[in-house]
């Protein structure tokens, strides 16, 4: 017969011990407490997915589920996209927020997550502030890599459009076996790139890496049209964006770029974000800044203050309307004439320009247009739509 | 003399300055145009064959010639020609006249 070690007699004479004096009334009040700690951990905790540094894990949520808008599209959910995109930038620079995403290895349990199963729509431009975000705070925070949670309920569209964008890399989620990843013949979208200076190998190929300019029934001059203004749109964020460290701009200094062509609306789509200190803001440091007031002085108005933002919408109108007219004037005017340019070589086109809370709108053959809004999207984000 | 922008400095012309990155106008200004300029031989820049011409290469590599005090727009006319074959260029042979006629002297008030 099996001897028992010393130690182990001496636990069970204490334990025999401990149930000897022990009542029968403490004995079911003992039972109870264990019944409602595992009735309390099983009805809160929900058992999720998540990817994450290349594997899939069951994990559970111990915290919140950030709200995500299902519509994420600047043009027409404006206001719930530019404040998710702000959520997410402070949650991604907190501290706290970055320990959320990282489950411990013992307890595999999640602090909190953006529930991105719920966006049934998403842009390109704003996949590309998503991205450029996540890529931004990978950067900054050592070690760090966050969860991709339930993937296999988010929306195909939405899921195949951040994959070919590049966010799922960003995530360290490797998924280029999984049956999750559809290629789609209508919608092609360009893995996001990002700089720090204007390098026009990557900006000039972008185009063509896209497609076949004349299959789309482009002439060569569309191209290099839209290849000038794609530099220096670049090129605004490299000089002037970045110039002074700002409390927008302390995290990275980039900027990022991304193309996508739809098949089915016949739109081509090209996108220049950075983080910068924007156009309202830099507008004072022009060379042309007093052909600026004078604008404002025409509206009947004082040319705003950098600090406010209630005239954003305006202060970019301003700037593209002083850019368009300064002929006798070179330097910083004229490339935002240039960014603009496309809408009159293409004969379906349009551009828009967010930046912080301003937005500024000009279809091919209309009159420009603008909004001063109340969240800012926390940089310059230029989109040019061309149709084939 | 003659200059191919895209054969002998970069077919990709980008930034303003050296420090935005390659393929600058001062950069091809200060390294191509000026040593060209001063050579006392006539000068044809050809900017056929580049991917894309932003304003601000035009504005420093041609209007900077201005700026550095050492040419006129009626000397620049005489000493230098820029030329387009492609219809799609000539647009921009144009601007860069422009610019340098909109462009001052640094020291100029």
């Amino acid at each position: 017969m099996k001897r028992f070690s010393e130690h182990y007699r001496w636990w069970l004479r204490r334990h025999q011990a401990q149930e000897a004096c022990r009542t029968r009334w403490s004995r079911k009040v003992q039972k109870f407490k264990r019944k409602k700690k595992f009735m309390t951990a099983s009805a809160i905790e929900e058992w999720h997915t998540s990817y994450r540094r290349g594997r899939l894990e069951r994990v559970t949520i111990s915290g919140e589920k950030q709200d995500v808008p299902e519509i994420l599209n600047l043009e027409i959910n404006y206001e719930e996209t530019a404040d998710f995109l702000r959520r997410l930038r402070i949650g991604l620079r907190r501290k706290d927020g970055r320990r959320d995403h990282t489950p411990s290895r013992r307890t595999k349990k999640i602090g909190g997550y953006w529930d991105f199963a719920r966006i049934k729509q998403i842009s390109t431009e704003v996949a590309l502030i998503i991205a450029s975000e996540y890529e931004s705070a990978q950067s900054f925070v050592r070690h760090w890599s966050p969860s991709a949670i339930d993937i296999h309920t988010w929306d195909r569209g939405v899921f195949n459009l951040l994959y070919n964008i590049g966010f799922f890399e960003l995530a360290n989620v490797d998924l280029k076996n999984s049956e999750l990843v559809i290629e789609s013949k209508n919608f092609k979208i360009l893995k996001l790139v990002g700089g720090k200076l204007s390098d026009g190998d990557v900006i000039y190929n972008l185009f063509e890496k896209l497609c076949s300019p004349k299959e789309l029934g482009f002439g060569d001059d569309v191209l290099l049209n839209i290849n000038s203004a794609m530099m220096e749109a670049v090129l605004n964020s490299v000089e002037h964006a970045y110039k002074e460290n700002n409390s927008l701009s302390k995290y990275q200094h980039r900027w990022w770029i991304t193309g996508a062509l739809d098949f089915s609306k016949r739109l081509l789509k090209f996108v220049v974000f950075d983080r910068g200190k924007t156009i309202p803001v830099t507008l004072n440091t022009w060379d042309r800044y007093p052909a600026v007031q004078r604008v404002f002085r025409f509206l009947g108005q004082e040319a705003p203050d950098p600090k406010d933002s209630s005239r954003d919408g305006t202060a970019i109108a301003a700037a593209m309307a002083v850019g368009k007219t300064s002929t006798k004037l070179p330097n910083r005017g004229k490339g935002l004439a240039q960014i603009e340019s496309v809408t009159q070589f293409c004969q379906e086109s349009k551009i828009r320009i967010y930046s912080r809370c301003g937005s500024y709108e000009k279809t091919t053959r209309r009159k420009a247009t603008h909004v001063n809004r109340n969240t800012a999207i926390g940089g310059t984000l230029t989109v040019w739509d061309v149709r084939f | 003399m003659m200059i191919n922008i895209a054969r002998d400095f970069s077919p990709y012309p980008a930034g303003r300055f050296m420090s935005d990155g390659p393929g600058s106008g001062e950069e091809f200004r200060d390294k191509m145009l000026l040593p060209a300029l001063e050579g006392g031989e006539h000068v044809t820049v050809i900017i056929d064959g580049v991917k894309g011409m932003p304003v601000s290469f035009m504005e420093e590599a041609f209007g900077g010639l201005i700026r550095t005090g050492r040419f006129t727009y009626d000397r620049l006319r005489e000493i230098m020609t820029v030329s387009a074959e492609a219809p799609q260029y000539k647009r921009y042979t144009m601007m860069i006249w422009d610019f340098i006629k909109a462009a001052k002297p640094a020291n100029a008030h």
